[in-house]
């Protein structure tokens, strides 16, 4: 029993870091032939994460060491929430979206945590700037996951992901398209892609959070990123596209963060009260809308 | 014996007056031991619910005036468990007060507050709740204010606000007196519920009266001003008492008087409009807690001042516990009251850490302060706890409450409120986040470089406080249970739970499984640490200075630790509604003056004239004495 | 004495898989101190495509691999690069471009300008021209990668090995021209 959980466990966490850096990989690839030149090979983030882990680090305090790996653990056991295609670590709680979004935070927390306590300002205004953008974007995916929730009287994503079997025009992308868009919108700011990079902007702010993490800390962050882009793609991938078999979701997922990529690569970066403002008017209205018409 | 509880608590409090000076810890002492005393009692209470108790204290012309307690589920919860946090924080002042020359009546008065604490929650009837509502008042108007000037006026506003509340809740209870010739509440809300088809335009006032009572108690809109003041300048360790228990009285009194006036009505739907299942006043109440939760959200997000910023983020909290309880679903009332107990809980702990950071410093500007984590590390790690109950995020207890309040507000199809509730719980975290970073990460000032941990006693409380917020959180159970015989008092369909597992219309959850799951997610985290090659500490001042040495352009740790003005470009998205607020209440109050002024004018400058006036008045009300009654 | 012989071997067999991960994701930090800053966008986008050999600028020292001296290197500038080095983690290599870290080039005479990089920080390769084109710099690239898998990139080993050295050097140059006011 307890064996089998912990099996499943490491399952959903490799797979979604192994996915992650390739989503990472296959991005750069595409990102650089949208630029027209070639870069490294789709395999690169793992040879980055492996070269970063067998760096020598420095940290600050204890605290930098624990945040960074709360920030991780709090991702990786999010994504045992999710749905992965058919495959459900938990039996009874076949991705309980309240608690994905709920536990999400905790790896926003532990990783604000440590880069916080590097003592670094930059890496504290990066966070600043993360955390502002979060109240943005939240608001339309909040939205859009309360409409599913009512269509489907279930708040399982998997649930939802059983409601849109059959043909793809059962799917939730094209039953609720202006809901699909704010969402679609919001992915972009939780992926941290430009146009609502500001967080991050490595020119002005030094890369933000990431400003004095190295080696293996730096390393903690790039695992992170990876699951996120698996984590969330997955949860837009479950809420909209729905699910599928593994290839067809570990497909759908790519996707989805190909055209994230796609809008960042012809955008630049929104100053981020600027962001905020735009993800409380367009992508809100426009989850909005489509609830009205719901609830109508 | 809840008579001799309530007697003994008074004798005490004299008793602790005779203690000398120099040893006022011993007042606290006695009053830990009353605390420790009666949760014994409290305790061996658990079952026998419905005992009751009669004091009579005045009969005059055939009519008593007694003092009536009853052991409701609701009362025994409510008081247990504040009675138990008072206890953890009286521990907290015991260590305070050592060597500290504080003021001899805070002790004193507090007795009193917990004498009306146990009262409040026992009451049978009205008279009883009342006597208890003004002496905690009373008394904690001294408490807060223990003679200085910047803390008095805070206190002035709170005291006006609170009496002018209870005023109206006197009004509401005289009226009712006048309909049923009792004071019991019980006949208070049948008799109001059938005057509502009688006579609508009354018993909506009636309501009102309540309403506002209860309102000015537990700070919501528009009177949510005060928190941020008392709060903030009362003595460190009475602010968790008044931030996670007192502001609870006005909540308790709408699960006491209006949520079952409200059923009445949801159940019989006869005159009044229901909105969504709900009558439309409750939904209107639970409205005013949505926007009282954003607003204050909002307003914590600029403050600066760290007890100012709890004191805000409480009243986001009761916002979203007043918002549930008005939905008026089992899980509705379930989760308010959830709420209700684990916010006092996180609330207290976040109270005790920032009175443990004033003990050691004496700052409570958020950016005079900084990196006291890598000195004091309980204290941290309390705070840190709290805050991630406070934000709800598994597997605290905050997020079990937070998860039924959304099953409440989803199940009940109330997409806008949830998604007020949403924002301001994102915006929860950005505010505690900015307090975790100000006060106790980032760079460390030079002239902290000597703080030290709180001392033993100090940290008692708040190891029992963090144990306690892990627990109710992985096994929500303990806290469900005894929620579900209140929601039974209601006549409400009990909640489907068991210890770690909560059940809903939606969805389910198994709190055990989220927390072993984290925990195993942090295992995982700590192996590709120990695989990764080690890391070796570095000064705080060893940092990115875009290859600039800090010792050679004079860079201290102080300056070098951003706090202030954490959000600034955030909070200037708001400064038009924040100009057009200040105008309206700047006008608001130059008519006051104005009106005020007439009215001065009129009587100082012409004394037959305004005495007219008067006499006029007083005819007036007489005629209509004599012509209604 | 055995088992430590075997350890290290195990280690060296260890560390030259590492290697080639290492030689295989260059991060070089994006700061500049001289004229051959603006070789280095050509070289970045997508004309000659730096990315393709897992190379990429980073903001701060603590991430980056790869200090580039690009150009002649004033005193002022020496103190900076000498205080980012030491913030870069092993492992870590320098390259100098153009003749001015070596010998100084047309600033050979100036009051204010060093000659000798070498004497001052352990430099892994230098890429001949002035300034270098984007080919000459990936050639260079290039060639510092197989020192790296071959393990003869050991600049930052002999920075350690030779830190009192360095030190006087540095010592002596920056307390020639700390500024008088």
């Amino acid at each position: 029993m307890v064996k089998t959980y912990i099996f499943r466990f490491l399952i959903a966490v490799l797979t979604s870091i192994f996915m992650g850096l390739l989503y990472m990989g296959i991005g750069r690839k595409f990102m650089a032939r949208i630029r027209r030149c070639y870069a490294g090979p789709f395999y690169q983030s793992y040879i980055d994460v492996i070269k970063l882990f067998s760096k020598n680090s420095i940290s600050h305090n204890w605290i930098m060491d624990f945040g960074v790996m709360m920030g991780f653990a709090g991702i990786i056991a999010t994504v045992v929430f999710l749905p992965i295609g058919p495959f459900n670590v938990f039996p009874d709680m076949k991705g309980n979206i309240i608690i994905i979004m709920y536990f999400m935070t905790i790896g926003y927390l532990g990783m604000a945590m440590g880069v916080a306590a590097s003592g670094n300002p930059n890496a504290t205004i990066g966070i600043a700037r993360a955390l502002s953008l979060m109240i943005g974007y939240e608001i339309p995916f909040a939205l859009s996951v309360i409409l599913l929730i009512f269509a489907n009287r279930s708040s399982l994503l998997y649930d939802m992901v059983l409601s849109q079997h059959g043909s793809f025009l059962n799917w939730n992308m094209f039953r609720y398209p202006f809901a699909f868009a704010g969402s679609l919108i919001a992915l972009q700011g939780m992926l941290g892609e430009q146009p609502f990079d500001a967080m991050i902007a490595p020119a002005e702010i030094a890369s933000g959070p990431m400003v004095e993490l190295s080696g293996k800390f730096l390393g903690f962050g790039f695992l992170q990123h990876a699951s996120q882009i698996f984590l969330e793609t997955g949860i837009i991938a479950a809420m909209f596209l729905g699910g599928g078999t593994i290839l067809g979701f570990f497909t759908k997922q790519l996707i989805l963060y190909l055209i994230t990529l796609s809008i960042a690569a012809v955008f630049s970066r929104y100053r981020f009260e600027d962001a905020v403002k735009f993800f409380w008017i367009i992508p809100t209205l426009l989850v909005l809308l489509q609830l009205v018409i719901f609830l109508a | 014996m809840i008579g001799k509880i309530l007697l003994s608590g008074v004798l005490i409090s004299f008793l602790s007056m005779f203690v000398r000076k120099r040893y006022n810890y011993f007042r606290w002492i006695l009053f830990s031991i009353y605390l420790l005393l009666t949760l014994y009692f409290l305790f061996l209470w658990r079952n026998s619910f419905y005992y009751n108790e009669s004091y009579n204290f005045l009969s005059l012309y055939g009519l008593n005036f007694s003092l009536n307690f009853k052991i409701t589920p609701l009362g025994w919860l409510f008081s247990f468990f504040t009675i138990f946090l008072t206890f953890l924080i009286s521990i907290f002042s015991i260590q305070k007060n050592i060597g500290e020359d504080s003021e001899k009546l805070i002790s004193f008065f507090w007795f009193y507050l917990i004498v009306s604490n146990i009262g409040i929650f026992f009451a049978d009837d009205f008279l009883t709740l009342f006597i208890f509502w003004e002496l905690m008042t009373f008394s904690s108007f001294f408490v807060i204010s223990p003679g200085w000037i910047k803390s008095f006026r805070a206190v002035n506003y709170y005291f006006v606000l609170s009496t002018l509340g209870a005023f109206f809740m006197l009004l509401g209870i005289g009226f009712l007196y006048g309909g049923t010739k009792s004071f019991s509440i019980e006949s208070g809300y049948t008799y109001l519920f059938t005057l509502f088809s009688i006579n609508p335009l009354l018993s909506v006032f009636i309501t009102i009266t309540f309403i506002l009572g209860f309102f000015t108690k537990s700070a919501l809109i528009p009177f949510h001003i005060w928190p941020a003041q008392a709060h903030a300048e009362a003595p460190d360790d009475f602010s968790a008492f008044l931030s996670g228990i007192m502001i609870k009285y006005g909540l308790f009194g709408n699960l006491l008087f209006l949520v079952p006036l409200f059923l009445l009505i949801k159940n019989y739907p006869s005159t009044q409009i229901i909105t969504n299942g709900i009558p439309l006043f409750s939904h209107i109440l639970s409205w005013v807690g949505a926007i009282t939760s954003v607003i204050a959200t909002f307003l914590a997000i600029e403050s600066n001042d760290m007890k100012k910023l709890a004191a805000w983020s409480t009243v986001a909290n009761i916002g979203y516990a007043t918002t549930s309880i008005f939905i008026l679903s089992s899980y509705g009332i379930a989760g308010g009251i959830f709420q209700i107990i684990t916010h006092a809980i996180f609330k207290t702990a976040i109270f005790l850490a920032l009175a443990a950071v004033k003990y050691r410093t004496h700052e409570r500007e958020m950016h005079k302060l900084g990196g006291l984590a890598y000195k004091m590390p309980v204290t941290f790690l309390t705070f840190l706890l709290g805050i991630i109950a406070a934000a709800g995020i598994p597997p605290m207890n905050g997020y079990a409450s937070k998860w039924f309040i959304y099953q409440a507000l989803l199940s009940g199809h109330f997409p806008f409120l949830t998604i007020a509730i949403f924002l301001s719980s994102t915006g929860a975290f950005m505010y505690l986040f900015r307090a975790l970073h100000s006060i106790f990460l980032g760079q460390l000032p030079e002239k902290f470089d000597d703080v030290k941990e709180v001392p033993f006693l100090m940290q008692i409380p708040m190891y029992i406080l963090m144990a306690l917020m892990l627990l109710t959180g992985v096994f929500p159970g303990i806290i469900l249970k005894p929620i579900n015989s209140v929601l039974i008092s209601f006549n409400l369909q009990p909640v489907k739970v068991t210890y770690n597992t909560m059940f809903s219309t939606l969805s389910s959850v198994d709190s055990l499984k989220v927390f072993l799951t984290f925990s195993g997610s942090f295992a995982f985290a700590f192996i590709l640490y120990l695989i990764g090659k080690p890391r070796k500490h570095v000064e705080p001042l060893d940092n990115y200075t875009a290859g600039q040495d800090p010792k050679e352009f004079g860079l201290t740790r102080e300056l070098y630790h951003f706090a202030l003005k954490f959000y600034e470009p955030f909070e200037h998205m708001f400064d038009s509604y924040r100009t057009n607020t200040k105008e309206f209440y700047d006008s608001f109050e130059r008519k006051v003056n104005e009106f005020g002024n007439f009215i001065k004018e009129s009587y100082s400058k012409n004394i037959r004239y305004s005495s007219y006036i008067f006499i006029f008045a007083l005819v007036l009300v007489i005629l209509y004495g004599w012509l209604v009654w | 004495m055995i088992l430590s012989s075997t350890k290290e071997l195990k280690d060296k067999g260890f560390e030259q898989i590492l290697d080639f991960f290492r030689k295989k994701s260059l991060w070089m930090l994006h700061y500049c101190t001289g004229c051959g800053a603006v070789e280095l966008p050509p070289t970045m986008t997508s004309r000659w495509d730096m990315e393709r050999f897992g190379m990429g600028p980073m903001a701060t020292p603590r991430q980056a691999d790869l200090l580039l001296i690009t150009g002649y290197l004033s005193v002022k500038s020496l103190k900076r690069v000498i205080y980012t080095y030491e913030q870069m983690q092993e492992p870590k290599w320098v390259i100098a471009f153009g003749s001015c870290p070596i010998n100084g080039g047309i600033y050979y005479d100036s009051y204010s300008v060093i000659n000798r990089l070498a004497l001052y920080l352990p430099v892994d390769l230098s890429i001949e021209g002035c300034m270098p084109r984007p080919e000459a710099i990936i050639d260079g690239f290039t060639k510092l990668m197989k020192a790296i898998e071959k393990g003869e990139a050991v600049g930052y080993k002999k920075y350690k090995e030779n830190y009192e050295w360095y030190k006087k050097n540095q010592r002596e140059v920056l307390e020639r021209t700390t500024p008088v006011l």
